[in-house]
């Protein structure tokens, strides 16, 4: 080979090393992001503090209705079965599309309820409010319409 | 070998260098910066007081019920069995040894949930004074909740 060959190929190294650092970099900021901007720690917080409303509420002995509001539209919350477990499952409106949900947490299911803690919530604009209801042997939750003050951060894009 | 050929050989071998270093120094970051900022929300033992508490004042759990109303904090020794533990406590990383016993401590009953997986993992105890309701008659006992939540 050439010395302009070799120049070449030295030249296609060193593109392929700065993309390959601009990669890791792009990876490490959204990594460092998230972590300091606490979005994984809100949606830790979020999915335990649902899962263990999930166990309060079974533990009424009577009825009960439970207001829980979000303080911003961005998650979508899923509740009951995933992969098999009950859990309480949060991602963002984003992300949910592609990955899921990568934050979840376990509760407890009372079985011998008439019906189950179950839905997925917010999927298309994140969701504003959830009220939690035991009534009558027969749990529920349902997705309330947001109040005036809501504010809408992430939209799913419209599929199908 | 040609003069080219010789070049490139060594050019590789020093991107592979170069590579290593870079994956070594991204994972080292990666490690370090995730030590530090990387925060947990350990709610274990709030958990462990509310599945204790539902024990005795769900009507699906433990708890008396006379066909017109529950009575929280009475625990029906017909409804102390593992297949209603299971059931109103259906959740698969928990486990747990539940005894009932009397105020001198002696035993009245025990149950499982999920005994096996019980046997393998550290506990968490909570102890609650509650009254035992036996065919008609009310004493007062001691339950004792050792669990494991993973």
């Amino acid at each position: 080979m050439n010395k302009k060959g070799v120049e070449e190929e030295r030249l296609w190294f060193w593109t392929f090393y700065l993309v390959l650092v601009i990669i890791v970099a792009a990876i490490f900021f959204r990594y460092i992001n998230e972590e300091a901007g606490g979005e994984i720690f809100i949606k830790k917080y979020l999915a335990r503090d649902i899962a263990l409303l999930a166990d309060t509420l079974y533990a009424s002995p009577g009825d009960i209705s439970v207001l829980y509001p979000f303080k911003e539209r961005f998650y979508n919350v899923k509740i009951g079965e995933i992969e098999d477990k009950y859990r309480v499952g949060v991602s963002t409106i984003p992300e949910v599309i592609e990955e899921g949900f990568p934050v979840d947490y376990f509760y407890a299911e009372d079985l011998l309820c008439d019906t189950k803690l179950e839905g997925n919530f917010g999927e298309r604009y994140g969701v504003a409010r959830l009220l939690f209801t035991k009534k009558d042997n027969e749990a529920f939750v349902e997705e309330l319409e947001p109040d005036k003050e809501s504010k809408v951060i992430g939209e799913k894009e419209e599929s199908g | 070998m040609k003069r080219g050929s010789f070049i490139i050989t060594t050019e590789m071998l020093l991107w592979i260098g170069r590579l290593i270093f870079l994956i070594v120094v991204a994972f080292s970051i990666f490690f370090i910066v995730g030590s530090h900022v990387h925060r947990d929300i350990d709610v274990k033992d709030l958990e462990a007081d509310i599945l204790v508490t539902r024990l005795f004042y769900s009507p699906n759990c433990l708890v008396y019920h006379d066909g017109v109303k529950e009575y929280p904090g009475v625990v029906d020794l017909d409804r102390f069995k593992d297949e209603i533990i299971d059931d109103c406590l259906h959740r698969d990383d928990f486990s747990a040894e539940i005894i009932l016993s009397d105020l001198d401590g002696n035993e009245v009953a025990k149950i499982f949930k999920d005994e096996e997986e019980f046997r393998k993992n550290g506990h968490i105890d909570r102890q609650r004074y509650v009254l035992i309701y036996n065919n008609g008659d009310l004493t007062q006992g001691i339950l004792k909740v050792t669990m494991v939540i993973e």
